[in-house]
């Protein structure tokens, strides 16, 4: 299946009664959200984006802009105006749609998930090809592939509930192992932490891939500290330094962090590496 | 073309293709203001100017800014576009407070984006709770110094009829004075030796002192605290 383009017939104004939300858009959750501050907005500047819709039946499907349709019916409007487009297949119209509202990023994830999944299908199962389609980075796709298959329902329903965001729910599949349980204990703590804090997850996990999801929690709350010693040089001995660097090929720091080790070692106090 | 539209794009051009600006944002952000009302669209102005619909946005935002940021910015203590943009995104009494705090702490605009998303997940938290809680938990590099009294600055002291450890102690005091709180991480007097543990800015702070009073790094703390007790303001 290869990417659709849109064969626009013309922009007509149509009545709302002959325009049904089809099975081919996207949107199924939060259609009313903050659909007052559109209603406004429509008010005031009239809309600014017509709807997209597909001929059926004598009647339209709607494909794009399910909002816009809603904050029409709501202003008591008779018409709005609408760009048709020739006829497509239902795969082709719900692409279309998606590809519409993964950009802006309007759309409730789970309605995402949910049409990925679909569409994944639909392309042969080629998370490229249909990231290609989508105008979209195979990795946001495979993201959301993961999910669909790894997330356990509860971790789902609270990404629905907006308690989760789409990244959280992939360090919580990936720090949780199989286990879906230690998941969903993550899942639960993760609006309690930091983006640094919700970034060492998944590199505390490989650490440790047995510890719970409490001890997990725990370290990634503790940061890494890094000490650095400063040393300090007269100008004659740091341009050795420098000297030695050019030379050798090698960073200052390289060389004066070999020095002191070799003068540990050679002295007995360090033997490591 | 007019003369006032080729000075708004000139600036445009100038201001947003290089990374080291001649002018502030605000000053900026109200050339790009014009060079809208003139073309009509932010497309327009992206297209004239060579950067992305997005990146004019961006900057325009920055005319949405309170008052005492805007200053903040003019005086270029805020000077990256990122940051100036996510403040303007925000409510104007958390603008204020976080505009306050990203100047006193030299914050990066990562640390910028995880506070506002921090402070989105915790409506019920305040920014300086915020701002803290993010940078604490933040991986770091911490730099330990070890200052020592050298031996002229002893002889130095003696003369002030004052003992090593007195004047250990004033030099403890001068640092703190010297150096941000939030960037003295700890200080340690260790027999005749003070180990100070810093930030990389209080490190630069460091350098500057010992280089306003031409001692080297370790010799620093003797030094502030001979300048403390005499007003001697070289040392030499």
């Amino acid at each position: 299946m290869r990417s659709p383009k849109l064969q626009r017939e013309g922009l007509e104004n149509i009545r709302l009664d002959q325009i049904e939300i089809g099975r081919h858009n996207v949107r199924m959750t939060e259609q009313d959200a903050r659909l007052e501050d559109l209603v406004e907005s429509i008010r005031q500047h009239e809309l600014l984006q017509p709807v997209v819709v597909m001929r059926r039946d004598g009647k339209y499907d709607l494909i794009i802009g399910q909002r816009r349709l809603r904050a029409f019916r709501r202003l008591k409007k008779d018409t709005i105006p609408a760009i048709v487009v020739a006829p497509m297949d239902p795969a082709e119209a719900r692409l279309l749609s998606l590809s519409e509202n993964i950009q802006r990023v309007q759309l409730n994830r789970s309605d995402i998930i949910d049409a990925i999944d679909d569409l994944y299908r639909h392309f042969g199962r080629s998370g490229v090809k249909l990231a290609k389609a989508l105008g979209v980075s195979p990795a946001t796709v495979y993201g959301y592939l993961k999910i669909q298959k790894a997330a356990p329902p509860e971790v789902k329903a609270m990404m629905r509930q907006g308690r989760i965001k789409k990244a959280d729910v992939i360090r919580v599949i990936e720090a949780g192992g199989a286990d879906e349980s230690k998941m969903v204990e993550l899942a639960r703590e993760m609006r309690k932490l930091t983006v640094p804090e919700k970034e060492r997850l998944i590199p505390a996990s490989r650490q440790k891939p047995k510890a719970s999801a409490d001890e997990l929690i725990e370290m990634v709350r503790s940061p890494r500290v890094e000490e650095r010693i400063v040393v300090d040089l007269t100008p004659r001995q740091y341009d050795a330094l420098g000297k030695a660097a050019r030379e050798s090929g090698q960073q200052r720091e390289e060389i004066a962090r070999v020095a002191v080790l070799d003068w540990l070692r050679d002295r007995g106090y360090y033997a490591g590496e | 073309m007019r003369r006032a539209e080729i000075q708004h794009l000139a600036m445009a051009l100038a201001g947003t293709r290089r990374k080291n600006r001649a002018m502030d944002l605000v000053t900026l952000a109200g050339s790009l203001v014009a060079l809208k009302g003139e073309y009509g669209s932010i497309q327009a102005v992206a297209r004239a100017v060579g950067i992305s619909s997005e990146m004019v946005r961006e900057f325009l935002h920055i005319s949405d800014l309170s008052g005492p940021v805007k200053k903040a910015v003019r005086q270029r203590k805020i000077d990256s576009v990122d940051v100036a943009y996510r403040l303007s995104r925000l409510p104007r009494p958390v603008q204020d407070a976080l505009a306050r705090e990203i100047v006193a702490r030299h914050m990066t605009s990562d640390d910028v984006r995880w506070i506002d998303r921090y402070l989105r997940d915790h409506p019920g938290v305040s920014v300086r709770d915020a701002v803290d809680r993010v940078l604490r938990s933040k991986d770091r590099i911490e730099y330990v110094a070890y200052l020592r009294l050298s031996p002229r600055i002893k002889k130095n002291l003696r003369r002030a009829r004052m003992s090593d450890t007195a004047g250990l102690r004033v030099a403890q005091a001068a640092l703190e004075r010297a150096i941000a709180k939030a960037d003295l991480l700890s200080l340690e007097r260790l027999d005749d030796i003070l180990k100070v543990r810093v930030t990389a800015a209080g490190l630069r702070s460091l350098r500057v002192e010992a280089r306003r009073m031409g001692v080297p790094l370790r010799e620093v703390a003797g030094a502030l605290a001979l300048e403390t007790l005499s007003g001697h303001k070289q040392l030499r």
